[in-house]
């Protein structure tokens, strides 16, 4: 029969002409900014969120702030100092440490300044208002609150990899240290372990 | 391949369009997949303009070949991000060297339509992962950019993500000599970052990888891992290197953090490049053409002689870190036998496609096996911007204002630094054909 004659070469064409018509359109779908998606098993928006969630708690119930204001009646004034990345991603750390100033400054515990990189900017306002702005309306210079804590803190990771199998050991360290005395009076730490294992094939 | 030739082939694969056989669509798509012409062809304008330094007319070049082929887009990619370093776009060529980097991820995985493909047409079907050497200088050029940019914690954090991209590579088919400038390199970032512990890990891992390549280190090397030693207080392995290498004086850690340190990188040349080999043999009972297509090694520009540096009114000759051209040909190496046997495994099922074309009728197996052995193909790509060699010299220097000057292409521009103590200055110099230099 002619069909038989051309069973390999239909089962070949067949097979070109599904691995050519595959493409697919893009796809969208809105989700809850909670539910968590790994896709690479790299650093994500889970990460940051676990660990602003336990810092905050953390920080807010360890005997610092209420030692601080029974020993002066003043809530105490936080600046973000350096927080390093010394890990294998390129992370963002302002996401989680931003969550955590929020979280600190709405519990209305603690209140915090501009941090050295802000505060250049709005000095610069402040030098421009002394000579365009209202003198009613012009803010002083030297008004400027002085922190008594500074965050400072750093993020690890410890891979392991073999083959197509590799587990993420993340770190993240934040500790809170007296501007008056260096003493630390609050680390806060969180661990993230992921294992993540490679597909060997794919279509 | 002649443009003669190249059009004569093209032609073919338009008269194969108007064919209504039931055989010629698997024809067709042959032809048609077998490209008219290698990647090295499509790429020769590209390579011209980028040896001549002519960045612009290059990377439009590039630009046009990207829309036509979707398989090679990170190697599109990876040449974007050398044109647009050596542009001073150092944030763009970060892009593209990022964007290679997520899209090498998933082709990590064996493709089995790719590999199906590739088994039934040529190994230009699949899309291309670059070859280990060349994932790892995504890593280092990523961090010459961020050094470039002065970010220092980005580059730091590219050192840690070549230390696994090194250690996968390591796994299977370990090839020392790619890993010794980038352990170098790494040792350097720590260096500047004053991390001294970590400096030296690299430092020892970079010897490592020059003595298991049978390459001498430099001084400069052995002199820091010393330095180290001592100041780390690791003084028996220090002794055990400092009888091994035989010197007898090098800094103290002290000394070494008032004085600046001056490090000259030199990427040399262009890196080579593959071609086709083709053996061809015709079945005497028969007339059936086979043909079997593996790529070759091909050496570019390369200097012949060592770099050298004025600094001030002192001369500095530089050592040799990487040399491409052998990191290249043990890899290719390593890859044939696997190449070899896709290439095999097509002679049989192409010649499957034949007989029953010629069982259809006669001139329908002649037009398949012309078919057939034009979609056989070699796959010649690869990094090509590349260099074919990187050279160093590291040079103390008090504090003070200074002129450096290369003297190896006779049309180079001295340039004045200042040097400050602690300072740990990195000076990159891309040399790509005889007189075309750039200092980064």
């Amino acid at each position: 029969m002619a069909l038989g004659k051309f069973r390999f070469s239909i089962v070949l064409i067949s097979l070109l002409s599904i691995l050519f018509l595959s493409g697919c359109g893009t796809v969208v779908n809105r989700i809850e900014s909670e539910e968590v998606v790994d896709l690479s098993g790299a650093w994500n928006d889970t990460d940051s969120r676990l660990v602003s969630e336990e810092m905050i708690t953390d920080a807010l119930n360890r005997p610092w702030i209420t030692d601080f204001r029974s020993r002066t009646g003043k809530m105490p004034v936080v600046i973000v100092g350096d927080v390093r990345n010394l890990s294998h991603e390129h992370i963002n750390i302002k996401t989680f440490v931003n969550d955590m100033e929020r979280a600190l400054i709405n519990s209305g515990r603690v209140e915090f300044v501009a941090s050295s990189t802000e505060r250049s900017q709005i000095r610069e306002e402040r030098a421009d208002q002394d000579l365009h702005a209202r003198a009613d309306t012009r803010k002083a210079m030297g008004q400027e609150i002085g922190a008594d804590y500074m965050l400072k803190g750093t993020i690890n990771t410890i891979i392991d990899q073999a083959s197509k199998k590799q587990v993420r050991y993340y770190q993240v360290d934040l500790t809170m240290i007296s501007l008056a005395d260096n003493r630390k009076v609050w680390v806060g730490q969180k661990k993230i372990k992921k294992f993540i294992k490679r597909p060997t094939l794919r279509y | 391949m002649s443009t003669k030739q190249i059009t004569a082939r093209c032609q073919l694969q338009q008269t194969m369009s108007s064919r209504s056989s039931p055989l010629a669509p698997v024809l067709v798509l042959l032809m048609m997949l077998s490209g008219c012409v290698t990647y090295n062809q499509r790429m020769s304008s590209f390579e011209q303009n980028l040896s001549t330094g002519n960045l612009q007319p290059a990377l439009t070049d590039l630009d046009k070949q990207t829309n036509g082929d979707k398989k090679s887009a990170i190697l599109f990619d990876l040449n974007r991000s050398l044109i647009l370093r050596l542009q001073r776009e150092f944030d763009l060529s970060n892009q593209s060297l990022e964007r290679a980097k997520s899209a090498l991820q998933p082709l990590l995985a064996i493709s089995l339509s790719e590999q199906t493909l590739a088994s039934a047409i040529n190994d230009q079907q699949r899309t291309y992962l670059p070859h280990g050497f060349e994932q790892i200088y995504i890593h280092v050029f990523k961090i010459l950019n961020y050094v470039a940019l002065n970010d220092l914690p980005a580059a730091r954090v590219e050192v840690l993500q070549m230390d696994v991209t090194l250690n996968r590579l390591n796994e299977k088919n370990p090839i020392p000599a790619q890993n010794a400038f980038p352990r170098y390199l790494s040792g350097v970032v720590f260096e500047m970052a004053g991390e001294w512990d970590q400096a030296l890990i690299a430092y020892r891992k970079a010897l490592i990888s020059f003595q298991e390549s049978q390459q001498s280190p430099p001084k400069f090397l052995i002199l820091d891992m010393l330095r180290l030693m001592d100041h780390l207080g690791l003084h028996a392995e220090r002794a055990r290197l400092q009888k091994r290498y035989a010197v007898t004086v090098w800094t103290t850690q002290k000394i070494y953090q008032q004085q600046g340190q001056l490090l000259l990188l030199i990427a040399e040349g262009l890196a080579p490049i593959r071609e086709e080999a083709a053996i061809q043999a015709v079945d005497p009972k028969d007339g059936e053409l086979y043909r079997i297509s593996i790529p070759r090694h091909q050496n570019r520009l390369n200097l012949t002689r060592t770099p050298r540096f004025q600094v001030s009114q002192t001369q500095y000759s530089s050592d040799l870190l990487a040399n491409m051209n052998s990191i290249a040909e043990q890899t290719l190496t390593h890859q044939i036998p696997a190449i070899t046997a896709r290439a095999v495994a097509r002679v049989a099922v192409k010649h499957r496609v034949v007989k029953e074309s010629t069982q259809e009728a006669p001139i329908l197996g002649l037009i398949a096996n012309v078919a057939t052995v034009a979609s056989e193909r070699a796959d010649t790509r690869t990094w090509a911007s590349l260099p074919s060699g990187w050279w160093a010299v590291k040079i103390p220097l008090e504090a003070g204002e200074y002129q450096v000057r290369p003297l190896f292409a006779s049309q180079t521009q001295t340039v004045p630094i200042r040097i400050s103590p602690g300072d740990f200055r990195l000076m990159v110099y891309h040399r790509l054909g005889t007189n075309t230099i750039f200092g980064l």
